[in-house]
């Protein structure tokens, strides 16, 4: 159950160890034993006296569902005869700042090259969006898989609220994927720590600099919504700051923004921050982030505000009164706001077990459904249906609707809500064949729709082959034993059944494998759940096929037929291909291929035009896959891209500016991601400059992607409002280069190697951006460039530098984290299961309430559908 | 998350929901006939790029990059022009079906999106807060005590619609509240548990079984309708459309486009949603003239707030206060389209020129003149500038 956190490289705490099956054998021992470490564990407070009392099962309910989501029945049964007190340590021991379950692998790769969208013809940046989109279906699944089996439903509980609280979106980071994923790493590091170094890392988060426009704040014109929803929704709330303390704040956060071409790093933008004095709150001073925290932070709104926030989300919908707010705000602001504090003293606080509270709030879809899955040990741990599910009902994560979060309490029972929200519990506890990736694979029977276009027919079209096609046959008898793997990863909408689709491969158009029929079951299901929001919201997951080595080795296309569209009023059926990828089965080394639908063509009985890969209507995609990757011969001076990011020219000055960048570089002596520079320089006329009329290259430290320079010589500049990111300017011209001190004296002999490698190639990078977007948008100042070019004696020279798109490393495949093991197969065993131990589980799947739980009639599942169409189950 | 709201037990749906079956369904028309479908510009629109006072120094001066000239503009008044984006709606405003209200605000304006939406949401403003209910609820609930539905909301929240009582329902399309429904065993009785929340739920539950059972008669047979351009505005505004066709007796709809939030970029991003408007309301009149409802038809804009005089250096325009807001219909009874006073740009308090109409009296006259409702909780904002309109009607 607990796995290795791969990002910390630690053990998780195991802290539910039990599964259902031990739970039944041994759950007296097991729970007293519990109990103890508990205990051991340490309660830091006093207790008070209500806090002694022994745990009644209303009050385990209220626990568990407040703390975490819904009721597992180990958790409820390791809970037995425990204190309050206790319950509450073991609660808060269990907490960990890392997940159990690693986040996805891409999360853990450089940052995606944001700066080359611009750059890139449309199809090329749908592939780009389209794989932004899968790394976040690719993180919702997994934070799903955290929320159902991870060791600690209360950290998931906390990194939810954070998210709510201080939210930002993926659709409004443009595509920031990896910045959301970032940004849930560090509000799960956070919650117990100091809310003022929460706060300090959030002002330097890229996902929440990029939401609230702070990339655009600039001292000569400051953009104030970060600003203003800091002291309105994140410290202080409205009434406790006036108009001029937003643009003061404004004015603090100028320049304070991250570097995309830096793995998003923070940075200050010394020319855009303005260091003059501001007055926040009565202080004033050059103020810049921390010292902002630092102001807001002395404020007593600022705790009553956060208290106000946990009070909402952990104790009741009904506004607390005075005395109630300081009893939780005050311990708080003592302890110098740490959220350790806040949180025990919520937990431990007479508002959280009063009768009041109980039942007082409203499920969001999360405790509807992930709940729900966890209270039942439901047997499908289906993380991308449950996220489809719970997206359908209102909260997809990582896309709140705006910077206040999501809306709670009673919005979440709206009436067109309430009635899917029935729906969705009615259809997950009847047990229905929703699961998605698993059944997908299986190739189902011919199922072919009366709507579907005769034209389409596959057999027709590819009888000629009909020989071939049994090789792929994963039913035939002898499994091929050294086969490659044909991956698709594909989503669906189903509308009135399934879409089924069939897939072939090619070489010069020729179709020489093909697959049966195969239904997509667990679509996303357009009727129930309406239309859905987003592309990544769909249910991606791997197709995967055995080839033979002759056949995988053959194929230089791939082709995937939707074979029975349907539509109508109240939903669609659609097939969505992202991207296919064959290769040997280890998918390891050479002869690994993959390729874009985005770059596929096209072809169907859709009149409207449509994006490759969205198969709207029946018809087909077919995805040319690039020869093999050969990896050897490269030449050793190489870069994957030379791209213009910007150019500007001054004609006051006669300046130039041209900021340019390399990607997956390799010169002597070093190897980059990202190697960004920019040339700069003017004046022709200037007594004394070179041929290249005194243009330099500069660089520094966060221009380089892992990095280029370990030791920063000395007289490197050192910007004031960033110490430790140190510049250097080299001249372009080969003698001032020489004569340059700092570069010919100071700087270590390898960076001085590859820099002046780098510099005698300038020129000629400089004409390779010839046609570059940014280049024919300012004709004028690429002239202006290239006019400083003219005079090197370098451009003569031949260029060793070899720029080859093909240099670029193939993207690596974004998985689909594998949900946990069942625990319990079905309703029935889990049924017996609890019996023993004399849980009934519509008591488990009822609020935490003293009063008595209905007597529901019938057979078990008939009494499971009672509870959950009960409106109490509505609640918490 | 901001606003929750509590609910008073017991007071919920339950005590004005139809229960006794199908004889509450009211046969006839339960209103005049006439409608109100609001449209929120979320985010807060920016009113100076939509009605635009081209020729105003002051405009050009503020905003080098954002300014409009008269080639990017519809002609209103010589000095006056609309965003070319809103052509969509050029045939309204040949005919006069086109209104624009300028320069509308309120006292003590606050630049969240969040407070001052729900100030327009409820009739609120700086000095008197917010209201718990939204600013129609009330009254169409007493004036149309026997509709159906008193109102639908096609986005999740309810807005201006947000009501303790009264039968009101959200959903994404027609095709969900007929598809779907209420199971038997949730329907328990609210007095069956001691837990105020229960209760309120359980009223709740009983209240849209109540609402969706006399409604389906009317949904079951709405006729479908081809798509609307417009994005999901339109899409909205398309449900809207068959909700009509089906022949609900529902006086008021509400739809939201959200994005107007334009603090970068504003001269790519302002005209795509603008064009989404205008597409959308163009579409929504023709289908509702073939219906023969458009004469009964009022559009109304809102949007938090406007956006600041002068722009960012983002290309783009940060929160401000007074906006001008949209009517159509076919019935609006003026021949001027621009109604209300332009804001004096060059005496700005706070960065931003000041309010001249308070958003309230075109509510008034909205309840008044257009929904029948004269004695209305605005009275005291009652105000000469907009009683021109529906006076003909």
């Amino acid at each position: 159950m607990c796995v290795v956190a791969r990002l910390g490289g630690q053990v998780c705490v195991v802290f539910l160890t039990l599964t259902l099956a031990s739970l039944v054998a041994a759950a007296p021992t097991v729970t007293s034993v519990s109990a103890q470490e508990a205990r051991a564990g340490g309660a830091v407070s006093t207790s008070a006296s209500h806090l002694t009392r022994v745990m009644t099962a209303a009050d385990r309910r209220h626990l568990l569902a407040r703390s975490g989501f819904g009721v597992p029945p180990a958790e409820f049964q390791a809970l037995d005869g425990l204190s309050r007190q206790a319950g509450i340590d073991r609660i808060i021991a269990g907490l960990n700042t890392q997940p159990t379950y690693a986040m996805p692998t891409w999360t853990q790769l450089s940052a995606p090259h944001y700066h080359a969208k611009a750059d890139m013809e449309p199809p090329q940046r749908r592939q780009f969006d389209q794989r932004r989109d899968a790394e976040l279906a690719s993180l919702r699944n997994w934070w799903v898989t955290e929320m159902l089996d991870g060791s600690s439903a209360a950290t998931e509980r906390l990194v939810l609220m954070w998210h709510d609280l201080m939210p930002s979106s993926y659709q409004y980071t443009n595509r920031g994927s990896l910045a959301m994923a970032r940004q849930n790493a560090l509000f799960r590091r956070s919650h117990q720590g100091s809310w003022e170094s929460l706060l300090k890392d959030m002002v330097r988060d890229a996902a929440l600099l990029r939401y609230l426009d702070n990339d655009k704040n600039r001292k000569s014109a400051p953009n104030e919504n970060l600003a203003r929803e800091f002291l309105e929704l994140f410290t202080l709330g409205v009434g406790n700051y006036t108009e001029l303390d937003v643009r003061e704040t404004a004015r603090a956060l100028t320049g304070h923004t991250f570097q995309t071409s830096a793995d998003l790093a923070f940075r200050i933008r010394t020319g855009q921050h303005d260091r003059g004095d501001k007055t926040i709150l009565g202080h004033t001073g050059p103020h810049q982030a921390d010292d902002l925290i630092d102001i807001v932070l002395q404020q007593p709104a600022a705790a009553r505000h956060l208290a106000r926030h946990y009070w909402h989300a952990l104790i009741s919908d009904s506004p607390p009164d005075d005395e109630a707010l300081n009893s939780i705000a005050e311990p708080f602001r003592d302890s110098g706001h740490d959220l350790g504090v806040l949180y025990r003293t919520v937990l431990e606080s007479e508002y959280f077990w009063a009768p009041e509270s109980r039942a007082s709030l409203v499920k969001s879809p999360v405790d509807i459904i992930t709940g729900l899955a966890r209270t039942l040990e439901y047997p499908k741990r289906d993380a991308v249906l449950f996220a489809s599910l719970q997206g359908a009902l209102g909260l997809s994560f990582f896309e709140p609707p705006n910077v206040a979060g999501w809306e709670e309490g009673d919005a979440w029972i709206a009436p067109a809500r309430l009635i899917s929200r029935l729906d969705a519990v009615k259809e997950l506890a009847r047990g229905a064949d929703m699961s998605s990736a698993a059944a997908a694979t299986k190739p189902a029977g011919m199922r072919m729709d009366p709507g579907m276009d005769p034209g389409m027919d596959p057999g027709a079209s590819m009888s000629a082959d009909a020989h071939m096609s049994t090789l792929g046959d994963r039913d035939s008898a002898s499994p091929i034993p050294t086969a490659h793997r044909l991956h698709i990863q594909i989503a669906s909408e189903a509308y009135q059944g399934d879409a089924s689709i069939m897939v072939s491969t090619q070489t010069d158009g020729e179709t020489i494998w093909q697959s049966d029929v195969i239904g997509l079951s667990g679509g996303y299901d357009t009727e129930m759940l309406g239309q859905r929001a987003m592309r990544a919201d769909l249910p991606w997951h791997w197709l995967e096929f055995e080839l033979p080595p002759s056949i995988a080795a053959a194929t230089d296309a791939v082709r995937v037929a939707f074979l029975n569209d349907a539509a109508g009023p109240g939903g669609d059926r659609n097939v969505y291909v992202d991207s296919v990828r064959i290769g040997p089965v280890d998918d390891q080394g050479p002869g690994l291929r993959s390729a874009s639908a985005a770059l596929g063509t096209q072809s169907s009985s859709c009149v409207q035009p449509e994006q490759p890969g969205n198969l709207y209507c029946s018809g087909t995609v077919t995805v040319p896959l690039p020869p093999a990757y050969d990896q050897a011969n490269l030449p050793d001076v190489r870069a994957s891209a030379v791209r213009l990011r910007s150019l500007h020219h001054n004609s006051r000055n006669d300046r130039v500016t041209a900021n340019m960048l390399l990607e997956h570089v390799h010169l002597p002596g070093l190897t980059a991601e990202i190697l960004q520079f920019r040339v700069v320089g003017g004046q022709r006329s200037q007594p004394g400059s070179g041929a290249n009329g005194g243009m330099k290259l500069h660089m520094d430290s966060l221009d380089c992607w892992p990095g280029c320079i370990d030791q920063w010589p000395d007289c490197a500049h050192r910007d004031p409002l960033n110490p430790t990111i140190a510049s250097i300017a080299v001249p372009l011209d080969a003698e001032e280069r020489h004569n340059d001190a700092c570069f010919s004296q100071s700087l270590d002999p390898a960076a001085r190697g590859w820099l002046e490698l780098l510099a005698q190639e300038v020129p000629v990078l400089v004409n390779k951006l010839n046609g570059s977007r940014v280049a024919n948008n300012k004709p004028k100042a690429y002239a202006q460039l290239l006019s400083r070019m003219d005079d090197a004696p370098e451009k003569k020279q031949s260029s060793r530098l070899v720029v080859d798109s093909a240099f670029a490393p193939l993207a690596e495949p974004i998985e689909t984290e594998d949900s946990a093991a069942p625990v319990v197969s079905t309703l029935e065993q889990l049924l017996e299961a609890l019996e023993p131990a004399g849980i009934d589980v519509t008591h488990l799947l009822w609020p935490g309430t003293e009063d008595k739980t209905p007597a529901f009639q019938g057979s078990p599942e008939q009494r499971l559908q009672s509870v959950l169409a009960h409106p109490a189950f509505q609640l918490r | 998350m901001h606003r929750r709201h509590f609910l008073a037990a017991l007071s919920a749906l339950l005590g004005t929901a139809p229960v006794g079956g199908a004889t509450q369904v009211s046969t006839e028309r339960g209103h005049n006939g006439r409608r109100l479908i609001l449209v929120e510009l979320d985010g807060a629109n920016d009113g100076l790029n939509t009605v635009v006072p081209w020729r105003h120094d002051t405009y050009r001066a503020s905003r080098p990059s954002l300014a409009l000239d008269a080639a990017q503009l519809i002609s209103i008044t010589d000095d006056v022009g609309m965003h070319a984006a809103l052509k969509g709606l050029m045939p309204l405003l040949e005919r006069g079906e086109l209104v624009c209200v300028q320069g509308l605000g309120y006292p003590l304006p606050n630049r969240s999106h969040f407070q001052s939406a729900d100030y327009w949401h409820t009739g609120g403003d700086g000095e008197q807060g917010t209201g718990r209910d939204g600013w129609v609820s009330h009254d169409i609930e007493h004036r149309f005590a026997r509709s159906t539905v008193h109102g639908i909301s096609l986005v999740s929240d309810m807005g201006p619609l947000q009501s303790d009582s009264g039968r009101w329902l959200s959903a994404s399309s027609l095709a969900q509240l007929t598809a779907l429904s209420i199971p038997e065993a949730s329907l328990v009785q609210p007095a069956s548990t001691s837990i105020a929340a229960i209760a309120r739920v359980a009223a709740r539950m009983h209240g849209v079984h109540g609402m969706l059972r006399n409604a389906s008669q009317h949904l079951d047979n709405a006729p479908s309708i081809e798509r609307f351009p417009g994005g999901t505005l339109g899409q909205q505004l398309r449900e809207v459309t068959r909700f009509i066709a089906s022949g609900l007796d529902t006086p008021i709809y509400r739809v939201k486009l959200s994005g107007f939030d334009t603090h970068t970029n504003q001269l790519a991003r302002h005209p795509r949603l603008l064009n989404d408007v205008a597409q959308s309301i163009s579409r929504l009149r023709r289908e509702l003239i073939d219906m023969n409802e458009w004469n009964n038809t009022l559009v109304m804009t809102h949007s938090e707030f406007g956006r600041r005089l002068v722009e960012n250096e983002s290309g783009g325009t940060d929160h401000g206060t007074a906006a001008p807001q949209f009517l159509a219909g076919g019935a609006l009874g003026v021949d001027t389209p621009l109604l209300g006073t332009t804001p004096d740009l060059d005496a700005a308090v706070d960065h931003d020129p000041v309010a001249t109409l308070d958003y309230r009296a075109l509510y008034e006259r909205v309840l008044s003149g257009w929904l029948n409702i004269p004695d209305n909780r605005f009275d005291e904002f009652r105000d000469s500038s907009v009683s021109a309109l529906f006076s003909a009607g």
